[in-house]
């Protein structure tokens, strides 16, 4: 090879590494119909590719067949654009448990069962297409200004089907274990679609693939609802923090990283609801820089899912010795928007303070226990939650973060007028 | 006074006989030009081909006619590779607009073509999808056919239609039209009420 031969190739690959995109921060594949090339998106590319895929040039893939009707042919074309303009007919997508479901268009009449997905519904601005909600909705007015007021369609426990069927709704969003199958979708009408959504914040591994997950859900409920922009607007603020703080916990070694028990309040002095692996818990713990320290040494299933949770002996917590210790509070009377003072979550702090022998644990003895709120964390808010972690976790890499800032912000995205550090216990210690 | 009143009733009968001869020819009308928009909605897809001649290049034109709210359409045009050989795919034009085509050989007696209208707006009309262009390089059978035809409309639903007229053949037979056949009822009602005025 001749020198200038030599200059010219490394001219070439400057140039080309010059090109190459930066290694884009999401790597999932969105679950609509019509995504036929599996991005993260449906554009022109998914076009050109069912085209090529017709014309036989390209591998079809199952996202290609965007009327979902088992075959491939120019109507997904026609029907890959009419998703990207917002003006198809149906829409067919992959719910939270993997379900391929096809929801009518445009949806007009919405009943929810599940609170974090109303949450996001009130992200996407959609409060005014919710008709009819689940009895829980009823007493938190300050978390739901306008779907609380909406009829009730009674619990998830035994659907009651005559009243969803009287709001005449086009989909019924649920969670993906509640109400159960048996007594929700196989009762309703077929022209009535259940989504089954997670939008419970993070996923169970705080890793990349989870925030992924977030957004994957984000956006597909963007497709779903005709409010991409408004989903893109909660990614915005989703990546702003949490890419933030995942790159500074990036930089701590493995070594210096806290060893931490993660519990749901509901325990006894005798033993701890312990929460390990497969739970958005445990994913925050993770993701704050956490060792979850029950991760695996819990041998419960939470519904069968895969999921830790269940008792643990506090004497094992007490061998363990963890350095911090991590609530999450939930249950009776622990609703943190309608809250006006922290006395219940103060409680719960004292008793975890006051487990017999605590008070040789580090994380007793040097004031570290947190509390988080279900409500607050296990949500699509779950950024400032996380911030508020990473915060008490790691307070001299997180000095200038502020989390209640950051919930503000979610307020805001919700168009809701609430002030946080005014109204409402989400966690405790408080945070100054 | 009866002379008189044979003729009135000679004038009554010829009058009734006109009215309903007027009559039936204001319905043949009726049944000759209402009938002819509603046979156009059917839409149809047809092959036009020369005559095919050993060592000339020809071109095959795929027609339409009566299409409403048109946004994408494919069709897989067979053919006898002995005697055919595709050189490309030309765009077609409805009512002025191009039908932008893309085409793929999928077998080596086989193509695929397909178009998609830019936008999701629709066209309507009749004309050309695709100008197919061979050279005919051999003789014996062209087995020029059009198969597994679909056209899409504006909403991604196939359009309805006749693709019965799609395999070629050297010699063109023309049948007359449903129009044709309604403006000769046209014609003849015509003729027959200026004849019947006539006699008047």
């Amino acid at each position: 090879m001749t020198g200038n031969n030599f200059l010219f190739g490394l001219v070439i690959t400057v140039i080309l590494l010059t090109c190459m995109p930066v290694a884009s921060a999401s790597t999932y594949t969105l679950g609509v119909f019509g995504n036929a090339n599996e991005d993260d998106t449906i554009d022109l590319k998914d076009v050109e590719y069912t085209t090529s895929v017709v014309l036989g040039l390209d591998d079809q893939t199952q996202l290609a067949d965007a009327k979902y009707n088992g075959e491939i042919n120019i109507l997904d074309v026609t029907q890959t654009e009419l998703i990207m303009l917002g003006k198809e007919k149906e829409l067919t997508v992959f719910d939270a448990d993997d379900k391929i479901v096809t929801v009518p268009q445009p949806i007009d009449r919405i009943v929810v069962y599940h609170h974090q997905c109303a949450e996001m519904l009130q992200v996407l601005d959609l409060d005014d297409k919710v008709v009819g909600v689940r009895d829980t909705f009823e007493t938190q007015f300050r978390r739901f200004p306008v779907i609380s007021a909406k009829p009730s369609i009674g619990s998830g426990d035994s659907p009651d089907i005559e009243a969803i069927l009287s709001v005449e709704p086009d989909v019924v969003m649920a969670y993906t274990f509640y109400p159960e199958h048996e007594s929700l979708d196989d009762k309703l009408p077929d022209h009535i679609a259940v989504l089954r959504m997670g939008c419970s914040g993070i996923g169970e591994l705080g890793g990349t693939e989870d925030i992924d997950a977030v957004r994957e859900e984000a956006i597909k409920l963007g497709y779903i609802f005709d409010a991409i922009g408004e989903a893109e607007r909660y990614l915005e603020w989703h990546d702003k923090y949490v890419d933030e703080i995942s790159k500074r916990i990036s930089e701590i070694p493995d070594d210096e990283r806290l060893r931490v028990f993660v519990e749901s309040s509901g325990g006894t002095d005798l033993a701890r609801t312990g929460i390990g692996g497969g739970h958005p818990a445990h994913g925050l713990c993770l993701l704050a820089g956490g060792i979850n320290i029950g991760a695996g040494c819990i041998p419960v299933d939470l519904d069968g899912s895969g999921c830790e949770y269940g008792d643990i002996e506090v004497e094992w917590i007490l061998d363990q010795n963890p350095e911090v210790i991590l609530g999450r509070a939930m249950g009776s009377g622990i609703r943190p928007y309608e809250l006006d003072d922290n006395a219940l979550l103060k409680a719960y702090h004292d008793e975890i303070k006051s487990l017999p022998g605590s008070e040789n644990v580090a994380a007793v003895k040097n004031d570290r226990v947190y509390l988080i709120t279900n409500d607050h964390a296990i949500t699509p808010n779950y950024p400032s939650a996380l911030a508020a972690m990473a915060k008490w976790f790691y307070p001299d890499r997180f000095e200038d973060m502020d989390p209640q800032a950051i919930h503000q912000e979610y307020m805001d995205l919700m168009d809701i007028s609430f002030d946080v550090y005014e109204q409402g216990a989400f966690v405790y210690p408080e945070l100054s | 006074m009866d002379l008189k009143g044979d003729q009135m009733k000679n004038n009554s009968e010829n009058g009734f006989k006109k009215f309903t001869m007027i009559g039936v020819c204001f319905a043949a009308f009726l049944i000759a030009f209402a009938v002819v928009p509603v046979q156009a909605q059917q839409t149809t897809v047809s092959l036009n081909t020369p005559k095919l001649v050993q060592g000339n290049t020809v071109h095959a034109a795929v027609e339409i006619a009566n299409v409403n709210n048109l946004d994408a359409g494919q069709f897989d045009l067979s053919f006898n590779p002995d005697v055919l050989k595709v050189v490309n795919v030309e765009d077609g034009s409805i009512e002025g607009t191009k039908i932008p085509v893309q085409w793929s050989s999928i077998d080596a007696d086989t193509i695929r073509v397909l178009f998609n209208l830019e936008g999701v707006t629709g066209i309507n009309g009749s004309g050309q999808l695709a100008k197919i262009e061979f050279e005919v390089t051999g003789d014996g059978d062209s087995n020029l056919l059009i198969s597994s035809g679909l056209l899409g409309n504006t909403e991604a639903n196939q359009i309805d239609t006749n693709w019965g007229v799609t395999a070629a053949t050297d010699v063109q037979e023309s049948t007359p039209g449903f129009e044709a056949v309604s403006a000769l009822v046209g014609l003849i009602a015509i003729l027959g009420l200026a004849r019947f005025s006539r006699k008047l």
